[in-house]
């Protein structure tokens, strides 16, 4: 049990859009927040909404990974609590240890917990021993040639393609897939080389690959008296280079499926003693439905936005009631996951140039969707200037609708007028994606941007707005779409 | 009343309306894939929306009476090969002469057939016909007879039922054409001239006298129908806060017991299978705060302004259906997924001076608009950082509605969007939101139509203005550390 306390002040060790959802939750619960900035941000509108905002140095991202700066930053302000939204430090255990220290609430899971998920193969082995299903895979590798000749072994027994994993690594960072035996000597030697300089390498292990599975995610609620519920299911196959683009809830499975899912889920948790928000990922095969632990990421996602859309619940609302010390207000009869939700991020980079990020440019014109069922997470307005430091995220822009085929047709209708003037934008590549057959018919699984490269092929739409004069004067005429080529 | 089905399907729909409602309409005819043409009048020619839909067709140079002009929009319809016409609410939403026009021109008029807007139209024959369906109805007069004999006969009434009394147009509607009499003694002149005002506004001038209930709540009920006899209800809307009878902020579901709220959708799905009806309406009640009795109002024969809170809390797309049922198809939600949990507010944000008696700010550039996103927030709106709002229409922004587990985050949230909700240029209605948001009766939902009298002091914040003059004052409180649009 945690003790109540009513946490007056947050700090929120992060950025974009993630900081800017944090504030709204905080303030909507009357508390104050403060926000930790580095320099590059400095002219970010979105700091001007928090009740404090300083600057942590000049970066870039290095400071936001700085635990003595956030911690310094807490007690500068007088912050009693810290949210960490996702990435930077949000899955760092010594940072969630540096606040239990400090006397700082961490708004996410004790640090013990996220240490014992952090490490992979450890997080396996527990849920392994409780009954729940695990990819068939190896311990962490031992080292020099016993450790190859392990993973020799386990790729004679399992067969190919083979997952390379690191133990320590998060967010499909440090996986790589191998083909055959040679291949895989040849990358875990490769990785331990490279060991020196990214110490989170250093330790592998394997999984067998299941080919064309679909990633489904189960996000649960946790209180501190031993209160699990979960809110549904997620899925986000589709992805690049096992980064998630294209988020939906709830995953179309047959209820059973999605049953045996949440009670896994629950169990997991209970196991690990988990409290606050988390995310079970499984690997599911669609051909056979069964499915196996993946992950279990004790922090809040970039997609949970599709389950806060499908259920009415404010996931990092409840976040900070957890961490005060709360009983969960949210009876799981409540939870119920009916219509269907999409997220796609929009992020400032060209699909036709493998994805290159396209910042450093200004946004000339910035006219988002609205009405019903559109949700926009974003910082960006006209005017803004996007920096290079970070990722290309601008923009989350999540549909809801009464059934898979209207958040779909609404998804659509969103994109087609979502009018971002300035950096090339993923815009039209999702646009792409609804048309596609496959999509429509919700055949996705994690090889669903390889195994559909008729996505890419659409028209530069930068030609259609090349500039703000052409698009300006294409406003005057009587029809005009800012993707005229659709 | 029995009203045989047009199976047949749309492929073409023409907008008669303008403004937010025009654009809310085109993004459903979008997703339904279906092709979509506004008619705008010349004050409206630069407006963003008419550039989303597949064929804009200017139909004068207004302002208002064009839109009103109900040959100029079968003539658009034709030249353009619509197949059918959604009119929005206001205009000629509720006019029974456009949708027989429609009929005849063989335009499918997305709504109820004429006979049911013109009966339900009249406000003392929809009581009639209302009556049969055994409904509540608050003690009323027919039509007065004209001259000295419907003054007697008020006076009667007025000594039977005790004052106030109400004197309503029968053609009004939308809260217009209410007069509300104290005594016997205005009664006389309160007659004649609630009959010219009538006359002038309707073009009909008949008038009726109805017993006042002192600040009663305004509920009403969304209900969809079909050509089938299918009749099914999206809960309940509570417009009680209202200024001068036009409802400024609404909310889904009403706080009441969950007895008196099926008793009012098994009333309204009574009112409505008794007139036969077709499409999307909302019945309107009076409710007592006290003792939750409820009497039936009118019935809207059109989309109401406020159908977004109900959207948002059972996630169904009211014009979607609105357009299926128009196709003659059979409603198909069932039953279970119409689920009343949560909650809603819907604000107007007008271009108007709320401390100026609420005076029209038209005419002004928006030179910053920053509006609020996040978790629970839609908006429907047409304006943009550039836009210029003609002065020429109603003061209708964005309308922005929120959407919570309860009321307590849901105003939490009301009040959050609002904070950071930045216009700059015309006054809005946007501070004074704010203050019914800090409101304790407000924050405990507690309100009835007489709210804004009852609470002046939500009228009484200071001037946002000094926080935000100009635009050079905004720009450089971006770069200052701490920034509101609202100081106070």
């Amino acid at each position: 049990m945690l003790p109540r306390k009513r946490i007056r002040k947050i700090l929120i060790a992060n950025r974009g859009e993630v900081a800017l959802r944090i504030i709204r939750a905080i303030r909507e619960l009357g508390r104050e927040a403060v926000v930790a900035y580095e320099r590059p941000d400095s002219d970010a509108y979105y700091i001007r909404f928090a009740e404090e905002a300083i600057m942590i140095g000049d970066g870039p991202v290095k400071d936001y990974l700085d635990i003595e700066k956030m911690i310094w930053a807490a007690r500068k302000t007088g912050a009693d609590a810290i949210h960490p939204g996702y990435g930077f430090l949000s899955e760092n255990a010594d940072f969630a240890a540096a606040c239990e220290r400090a006397g700082i609430t961490f708004i996410g899971p004790p640090s013990r917990v996220i240490r014992n998920l952090g490490n992979k193969v450890i997080a396996r082995e527990i849920m392994r021993r409780v009954g729940i299903p695990v990819i068939p895979g190896t311990y962490t590798l031992s080292p020099g040639e016993r450790g190859i000749g392990e993973a020799v072994a386990f790729g004679g027994k399992t067969g190919y393609p083979i997952m390379v994993k690191s133990s320590g690594g998060s967010g499909g960072r440090g996986v790589t897939k191998v083909l055959n035996e040679t291949d895989l000597v040849k990358q875990i030697v490769k990785r331990r080389s490279r060991a020196r300089k990214y110490p989170r390498e250093e330790s592998i292990y394997l999984e067998k690959c299941i080919e064309s599975s679909r990633h489904i995610e189960i996000q649960i609620l946790a209180d501190s008296f031993g209160n699990i519920i979960h809110l549904g299911s997620r899925d986000c196959s589709i992805q690049r280079r096992h980064q998630k683009l294209l988020e939906l809830a709830p995953a179309a499975l047959p209820p059973e499926v999605l049953n045996a899912m949440y009670a896994a889920a629950i169990r997991a948790a209970r196991e690990v003693d988990y409290i606050n928000a988390g995310t079970v990922e499984f690997l599911l095969d669609p051909r056979t439905m069964e499915f196996w632990f993946m992950a279990m990421n004790p922090r809040l996602q970039v997609e949970h936005t599709v389950t806060e859309e499908l259920v009415n619940v404010d996931i990092v609302r409840q976040q900070i009631m957890i961490a005060e010390g709360n009983r969960l207000e949210i009876p799981q009869e409540y939870v119920n996951p009916v219509g269907s939700a999409i997220q796609v991020r929009i992020n400032a980079e060209d699909p036709l140039l493998n994805f290159r990020p396209d910042g450093g440019k200004t946004v000339e014109v910035y006219l988002p969707p609205g009405g019903p069922g559109i949700r926009l997470d974003g910082i960006l307005y006209q005017g803004y200037r996007i920096p290079t430091e970070y990722d290309s995220l601008l923009v989350k822009l999540t549909v809801r609708g009464f059934n898979w085929e209207q958040a779909l047709s609404r998804l659509e209708r969103a994109l087609d007028v979502f009018l971002i003037v300035g950096p090339k934008t993923t815009i039209p590549f999702y646009r792409a994606i609804c048309d596609d057959p496959d999509f429509i018919a919700g055949r996705i699984d994690t090889g669903y941007i390889y195994k559909h490269p008729g996505i890419f092929n659409y028209p530069d739409p930068g030609k259609e707005i090349a500039n703000l004069e052409t698009f300006l004067m294409d406003m005057y005429t009587a029809e005009f779409f800012p993707y005229s080529w659709l | 009343m029995s009203i045989k089905a047009v199976k047949r399907k749309i492929k073409k729909i023409l907008i008669a309306n303008r403004g937010e409602i025009a654009l809310r309409i085109l993004r459903t005819v979008k997703e339904m894939g279906l092709l979509a043409v506004v008619v705008y009048e010349k004050p409206d020619q630069h407006a963003y929306y008419i550039r989303i839909a597949e064929e804009a067709v200017l139909i004068g140079d207004g302002p208002r009476k064009d839109y009103l002009d109900i040959d100029r929009m079968i003539w658009a319809a034709t030249k353009t090969g619509a197949d059918a016409i959604h009119p929005g609410y206001g205009f000629l939403a509720e006019n029974a002469d456009f949708a027989s026009a429609c009929e005849r021109a063989g335009i499918i008029f997305i709504g109820p057939p004429p006979k049911l807007i013109r009966n339900l139209g009249e406000k003392v024959l929809a009581r009639e016909i209302v009556k049969r369906a055994d409904l509540p109805f608050i003690p009323g007069t027919y039509n007065l007879s004209s001259g000295e004999e419907g003054i007697r006969e008020a006076i009667s009434f007025g000594n039977q039922y005790g004052y106030p009394i109400m004197i309503k147009a029968s053609a009004g509607g939308g809260g217009r054409g209410i007069r509300k009499v104290q005594n016997q003694a205005e009664l006389a002149n309160s007659v004649k001239r609630a009959r010219a005002e009538a006359r002038k506004a309707f073009k009909n001038e008949n008038i009726y006298v109805e017993k006042c209930i002192e600040s009663p709540r305004h509920v009403e009920i969304q209900i969809l129908a079909d050509y089938y006899g299918n009749v099914i209800h999206l809960g309940s809307r509570d417009c009680s806060i209202q200024r001068r009878h036009q409802k400024l902020l609404e909310l889904a579901p009403a706080a009441l017991p969950p007895e008196v709220l099926d008793a009012m959708y098994a009333a309204a799905i009574r009112a409505a299978r008794e007139v036969g009806y077709v499409n999307a309406g909302t019945v309107e009640f009076l409710v007592d705060p006290q003792t939750n009795q409820f009497w039936f109002m009118e019935m809207n024969t059109r989309l109401q302004v406020e159908h977004t809170v109900t959207e948002e809390l059972v996630n169904i797309d009211i014009i979607r259906e609105q357009i299926n049922i128009a196709e003659g198809k059979p409603l198909t939600i069932p039953a279970e997924r119409i689920q009343l949990r949560g909650k809603a507010v819907q604000v107007r944000i007008n271009a108007e001076d709320p401390l100026n008696n609420f005076m029209p700010d038209g005419g002004k550039n928006i030179d910053v608009y920053l509006p609020p996103g996040g978790p629970g927030v839609r908006l429907d709106g047409i304006i943009y950082q550039g836009y210029r709002i003609p002065t020429e229409y109603d003061s209708l922004l964005v309308k922005m509605t929120v959407r919570g587990y309860n009321w307590e985050q849901t105003v939490q949230r009301l009040q959050c969007a609002l904070d950071l909700f930045l216009i700059v240029g015309p006054k809005t209605t946007i501070p004074f939101y704010r203050a019914i948001c800090m409101d304790s009766d407000f924050r405990e939902e507690r309100f009835d139509t007489g709210y804004i009298q009852t609470h002046p002091h939500v009228l009484e914040y200071p001037e946002p203005v000094h926080g935000i003059t100009k635009l050079e004052k905004f720009i450089s409180g971006v770069h200052s550390p701490v920034f509101f649009p609202y100081i106070y």
